[in-house]
């Protein structure tokens, strides 16, 4: 049949309460009015317990628990108080009859609860037990008749207050009633809670998960940007978006650098470069609140700046200052670090540009004294007949101490190499004061080599700091005749290596140049015959260490000399260079490096 | 493909920003400036249209912030739609939908500033 067909067939079961009225409702109307009272109230239970089964928020909760109540007692009106988070229950729904004295209700929650599920006006009850009292009292406040209290073990989790009975409906008092809608409305609001309970931590775990994936962000973000400006933007950016405030400025080395907000902000800004004096010497983000300088709470309250966080990473000292919370949240001391954390970041950033930028200047300074000292030193070796000469210089900083040069005067060609004490700069400077100086004197016809040394030695002295001095070779070169002069000022000893592969150490000369007022000084003599081979060196190539700190030293020089004696001037400084920096190894050359190779050619005797 | 590309399109008086990608540290500066140039060309009505947003960082909810009481002190708001997927929820994670209005389509934003 068509009609028993629409019947939804699979459609849900009928909810118990439903199926127990259809099954009560036809024989209440037989019963004695008690019996109907307990049945009706029955079916009221059941179907308020059927229908806390489905999902239902707090508030339905309460609304339907009122509903229900409300209509078996009779009652005028009905309402509920809810923890509210200090210890206190609060109004959190009402039916019937409003009373103004209802929403200003706080009742505080009491240690111990009494014994009865439900107390009411006017019962006796027992004297003795005093966790009534605080009930009574709040009965008679609100003008209530009776209270069901809500508990979950121990605790006090609400109370359904129930005003007076309707006058015109017959009085009804069914505490038992009262007792069991409670405990079941405890069940289901205790589940709320929990639920809601669950949701809040879900959203503060999402919110603290974002907010580290935010300041990942932003750290990543201030290694990348090299502009202070742009630190300071990504600064504020991070800082407002994490507290959601529409106002914000950073404030460093005494000056506002960034700025982000109304414009209102502009104008003066003195109260801003106050707060970061006031904020000198804390590390945590107050709020301005904190501050005893009442003129200036007052400024920024007007700017409706409500957090002032101070940081420091080096000379990068300063303020961010930032706008209240939005949403009226409160900063919690994780927000608090989180701030400080974001502007200390920021510091670091700005102070690492810093050092970037003046690194960058040292630099570009560095590459044109490199520049302007390489001009000083010779660009090509002297051409002399029967002669084959080389030299090398490799400063380790990008300027160094190690000079060499040849001055032609006449029929002779005057050989230096020198080093002066300490690497970089200083001495670079000094080096250039010693070519000018010993050119000058060359030129000037002070031919004499010791005249020439006790003039530089007196210069030197004269001119730098006390604990600064040289060594130097100074030669004086016949190329004629292979005969050379020469003053070693306290220089490694150049090495003459004879044809027949005798060795020769060149000594004779005075004590280093600079450090004292006087030297005396001796001229030594060497002549070098065709195959003969002269190589003067600084202790750059030496020193040059292994890395377990073993020196290259004399022997090894020689011995590299030797090996690469037949080869020509220029390829003999490459081999010895290459085998320095060969056994150096990772270490590289610590000190700057020079060698001059002059070698008579064997060709010439024939 | 770069992280975050932007267009801009006017509906009626109303300038549509849709960011497509990533508001991050590293973009934030792009973003803020697209904004704040329709601010000072005078277009005070914006919507953002999230609907090829993949990601914003709070940096970008700075960057809307620092703009927000002017554009509103002008006159003008900065209302959001299209908010899918994890964006979405941390636009309701942070609160930020009770700071600017939401819509769920872009019309509806549009829409909302007629009469205003």
């Amino acid at each position: 049949m068509s009609a028993a067909r629409s019947i939804r067939v699979g459609a849900a079961p009928s909810p118990p309460s439903t199926r127990y009225q259809r099954l009560f409702a036809p024989h209440i109307a037989g019963l004695d009015p008690t019996a109907h009272l307990l049945v009706s109230e029955l079916l009221a239970l059941t179907d308020f317990s059927a229908a806390l089964t489905e999902p239902m928020t707090t508030d339905e909760v309460a609304s339907l628990m009122l509903l229900v109540g409300l209509g078996e007692t009779r009652a005028r009106w009905a309402g509920l108080l809810l923890p509210a988070g200090d210890r206190t229950l609060r109004p959190a729904g009402r039916r019937g009859v409003a009373d103004r004295a209802w929403k200003s209700l706080s009742f505080p929650a009491p240690e111990a609860l009494p014994r009865e599920a439900v107390l009411r006006v006017g019962a006796s009850g027992r004297t003795d037990d005093a966790a009534d009292a605080p009930f009574r009292n709040l009965l008679t406040k609100a003008g209530a008749d009776a209270v069901a209290i809500l508990r979950s073990g121990d605790h006090l989790t609400g109370l359904l207050l129930v005003g007076e009975p309707h006058p015109i409906l017959a009085e009804v008092r069914r505490d038992d009633f009262l007792e069991a809608l409670a405990v079941i409305a405890s069940a289901a609001l205790e589940k709320c809670r929990r639920d809601e309970e669950l949701r809040a931590t879900n959203r503060r775990l999402s919110l603290r998960a974002y907010q580290l994936r935010s300041l990942l962000d932003i750290t990543a973000g201030l290694h990348r940007v090299r502009d202070e400006g742009a630190v300071w933007d990504l600064l504020l950016h991070g800082a407002m978006g994490h507290v959601l405030a529409s106002r914000g400025s950073v404030v460093a080395g005494g000056r506002v650098v960034a700025s982000k907000g109304p414009q209102g902000m502009s104008g003066s800004w003195s109260p801003l470069v106050a707060a970061d004096a006031a904020a000198a010497g804390r590390r945590e983000a107050f709020p301005v609140s904190g501050l005893d300088q009442t003129g200036l709470v007052r400024d920024l309250a007007a700017r409706q700046l409500g957090w002032i966080v101070p940081f420091a990473s080096g000379e990068v000292r300063g303020a961010l200052l930032l706008g209240e919370a939005g949403l009226d949240r409160r900063l919690e001391s994780s927000d608090r670090a989180f701030l400080a954390s974001l502007a200390g970041r920021a510091a670091a950033a700005v102070e690492n540009a810093r050092l970037h930028r003046a690194t960058i200047e040292k630099e570009k300074e560095l590459a044109l004294a490199r520049r302007i000292q390489s001009r000083l030193l010779p660009a090509e070796p002297p051409r002399l007949p029967g002669w084959d000469i080389a030299g090398v210089n490799i400063p380790c900083l990008a300027v160094g101490g190690d000079y060499y040069d040849y001055v032609p005067r006449g029929d002779r060609l005057f050989v230096t190499i020198a080093d002066v004490s300490g690497k970089g700069e200083g001495p670079a400077l000094l080096m250039a004061l010693v070519q000018a100086s010993l050119t000058a004197i060359y030129r000037h016809g002070q031919t004499a080599l010791d005249r020439a040394a006790v003039e530089l030695n007196q210069l030197l002295h004269e001119k730098t700091d006390a604990n600064r001095y040289m060594t130097a070779v100074l030669g004086s070169l016949s190329p004629g005749t292979g005969r050379l002069d020469y003053l070693n000022a306290g220089h490694v000893r150049p090495v003459v290596l004879r044809a027949d592969r005798s060795v020769e150490r060149l000594h004779a000369g005075s004590t280093v140049l600079g450090l004292f007022p006087r030297i005396e000084t001796e001229v030594g003599r060497v002549d070098l015959a065709p195959g003969d081979m002269l190589a003067m060196y600084t202790d750059g190539l030496t020193e040059a260490e292994d890395p377990r700190e073993r020196p290259f030293d004399d022997h090894r020089v020689i011995e590299a000399l030797n090996a690469a004696r037949d080869r020509d001037a220029r390829a003999i400084c490459g081999d010895l260079l290459s085998g320095a920096r060969a056994f150096a190894g990772p270490r590289a050359l610590q000190d700057d490096l020079t060698l001059i190779v002059l070698k008579r050619e064997a060709g010439n005797s024939r | 493909m770069p992280e975050l590309e932007i267009t801009i399109r006017s509906v009626g008086s109303v300038a549509v920003v849709e960011p497509r990608g990533f508001v991050n540290a590293h973009t934030v500066s792009g973003f803020e400036r697209a904004l704040s140039e329709r601010v000072d060309a005078g277009n005070v009505r914006i919507v953002i249209s999230g609907a090829h947003l993949s990601y914003v960082a709070s940096a970008g909810f700075g960057a809307i912030m620092g703009l927000i009481e002017d554009v509103r002190g002008r006159g003008g708001d900065i209302r959001i739609c299209a908010l899918s997927g994890p964006v979405a929820h941390i636009f309701r994670v942070l609160g930020f939908d009770r700071l600017c209005r939401t819509f769920e389509r872009e019309e509806d934003a549009v829409e909302s500033f007629r009469g205003s």
